[in-house]
């Protein structure tokens, strides 16, 4: 497919002959490792924001929930049963 | 790798430590199902996902910044000198990926740092396989943690610290006291092969900071302070996942070893081939050093814990591992009897401080993780000063010898419990708390953590029952 090599992403162009001593990197887009590490870094600490926002919801919810004293009597039969 | 033998020797430690990855694997699956047999049922998705979670948080983490703490850190920096070139493992290395071993691309620059004599073909066979071995290290640190939690921390709390001792404190700690060229292994003789403390002692003092300012879960303590035992949900979950515990331990163990080095190049008799393991401190020892006493100190621990817990599988259980975590230390050099021995004096003191500390200042914790990881991991390193006291601590190469000594196996417990343990997690789980992200409300930690789940699951078992309802009413089998 010579007519789309421009969009490779590699630096490798073929196996036949290749000396391995001299080949380094083979993952894709060889030279953007500083930037794969910023995203990275955003990724992770977007997780935690997220995260952080999901569960302070969630935390609102279960606690208005759990004030059903029918829920609570019904929690604390299964403990006790445990 | 361009003569037989390196090529041997890289290839095989490569596989090496690839094997001790899933082994070690084994032990995140024994939390895991340790700690749900010991929740209550109200509380197991909770803890499952919370323990769950820290396996890709943590592993991200020590991509972006944990492995090139080890390398850059062992001086300090500022103790013994600055930081320390570690150009394998700066996050944006191209050593950090898919790599052959050929020259760098896009720079004459030369690498920098630990093992460049060998060659980036070194570096790019060992690094990932090398980077898994310690991050299964901290996924274990950081799961002892998770289980003096259980039952009442938010998640998101419990991963901020995951990530705090996985990927930042214990990884110091192991480039202070758990690397060949480490200040505390240079300066005082530090000596911990199989990581009573870098792992266990710091892991124990975190938990504790923790758990001082979570406080106890409700109705674990009378008001007049006598504490309540809330009894493992399911002891055949909490039994599976202390064997498979001891199962991932081999792994542990064999990790901490460099399985094949010439030691002539580590400042051996000159002119002699010898091909040996060595520990993390590149000082020899042998697989089977480290089965003897693996298993003595099991055993030790084993029997000094069916007894002192008068036979309870939990105690038990665990005593047995407190037995391994505080032979650790020296488990390179004692001799198996010794190891043993060790291993049930660990125990004894594990459970026995366990129990007076909950009484005393009524702290709650609900697998006995700080008792048998932190008290184990701290008394281990401390007999071992004595055990080993004159060994050299340092490899060969170093020209000034340190030596193994009580004083500096004791202040090495200390930062590893202490400073780096209690500590971090005391300052971190304050502002958690003063934030208001550290524990869950008081009437959800009463109903249970997974109520949502469960309310879930009630809603999707009433809308299958009404369909089948349905269904049995049009075949007519219901009027």
């Amino acid at each position: 497919m010579p007519s789309i090599q421009f969009l490779s992403t590699t630096i490798v162009e073929t196996w036949a002959g290749a000396d391995l001593s001299q080949i380094g990197p083979v993952y894709p887009m060889v030279g953007s490792e500083f930037i794969l590490w910023i995203l990275g870094l955003i990724f992770w600490l977007g997780f935690h924001l997220k995260q952080a926002a999901i569960e302070k919801r969630e935390m609102q919810e279960d606690e208005n929930a759990a004030k059903s004293p029918e829920r609570l009597k019904r929690v604390f039969a299964e403990e006790a049963a445990e | 790798m361009d003569t037989d033998i390196g090529a041997l020797t890289v290839i095989f430690t490569e596989f090496y430590y690839w094997v001790t990855v899933p082994l070690m694997f084994l032990i995140h699956v024994g939390f895991c199902m340790y700690e749900v047999g010991a929740s209550r049922r109200k509380n197991h998705l909770h803890t499952l996902m919370k323990n769950t979670m820290l396996i890709p948080l943590v592993t991200i983490t020590f991509f972006f910044f944990g492995w090139w703490i080890y390398f850059a850190f062992p001086n300090g920096p500022g103790i013994t000198g600055g930081l320390t070139q570690s150009d394998n493992a700066v996050p944006w290395s191209q050593l950090m990926g898919t790599h052959l071993g050929g020259p760098t691309v896009g720079s004459d620059a030369p690498i920098m740092g630990y093992g460049v004599e060998l060659g980036n073909a070194f570096w790019a066979r060992l690094n990932g396989v090398f980077w898994a071995a310690f991050l299964l290290f901290s996924w274990t640190a950081a799961s002892i943690v998770s289980g003096a939690t259980i039952e009442r921390i938010r998640p998101t709390a419990f991963w901020i610290l995951a990530v705090v001792i996985g990927s930042f404190t214990w990884i110091i700690d192991a480039a202070w006291g758990w690397h060949p060229d480490g200040w505390m292994v240079t300066q005082l003789g530090y000596h911990d092969a199989y990581a009573s403390g870098v792992i266990h002692a710091i892991a124990g003092g975190f938990a504790l900071g923790v758990v001082v300012v979570l406080g106890p879960r409700l109705g674990k303590f009378a008001e007049d302070g006598t504490p309540r035992n809330i009894n493992p949900h399911n002891k055949w979950l909490v039994t599976i996942g202390l064997f498979l515990i001891y199962t991932g331990f081999w792994g542990f163990y064999v990790a901490c070893n460099v399985p094949l080095i010439d030691y002539g190049t580590l400042g051996g008799a000159e002119g002699k081939v010898n091909f040996t393991a060595t520990t993390i401190y590149l000082t020899p020892t042998t697989l089977s050093a480290i089965v003897f006493n693996f298993l003595m100190s099991l055993s030790g621990g084993l029997i000094a814990g069916y007894v002192v817990s008068r036979g309870e599988a939990f105690w038990t259980y665990s005593c047995g591992l407190a037995g391994i975590i505080a032979a650790s230390a020296g488990n390179d050099l004692y001799h198996p009897i010794q190891a043993m021995l060790i291993g049930a004096v660990g125990a004894v003191c594990a459970y026995k401080l366990h129990f007076w500390v909950e009484r005393k200042f009524k702290i709650d914790d609900p697998v006995g993780a700080i008792a048998v990881h932190g008290y184990a991991g701290f008394i281990g390193l401390v007999i071992a000063g004595f055990m080993l006291w004159g060994h050299p601590a340092t490899a060969a190469y170093h020209e000034d010898v340190a030596l193994i000594n009580p004083l500096g196996q004791f202040v090495g417990a200390l930062i590893m419990f202490v400073v780096l343990g209690f500590i971090p997690a005391y300052v971190v789980s304050l502002i958690l708390n003063s934030m208001g992200l550290l524990r869950v409300p008081p009437a959800v930690e009463l109903v249970g953590l997974d109520m949502s789940a469960e309310m879930a699951e009630e809603m999707d078992a009433i809308a299958v029952s009404e369909a089948d309802i349905a269904e049995a009413r049009r075949l007519g089998l219901l009027t």
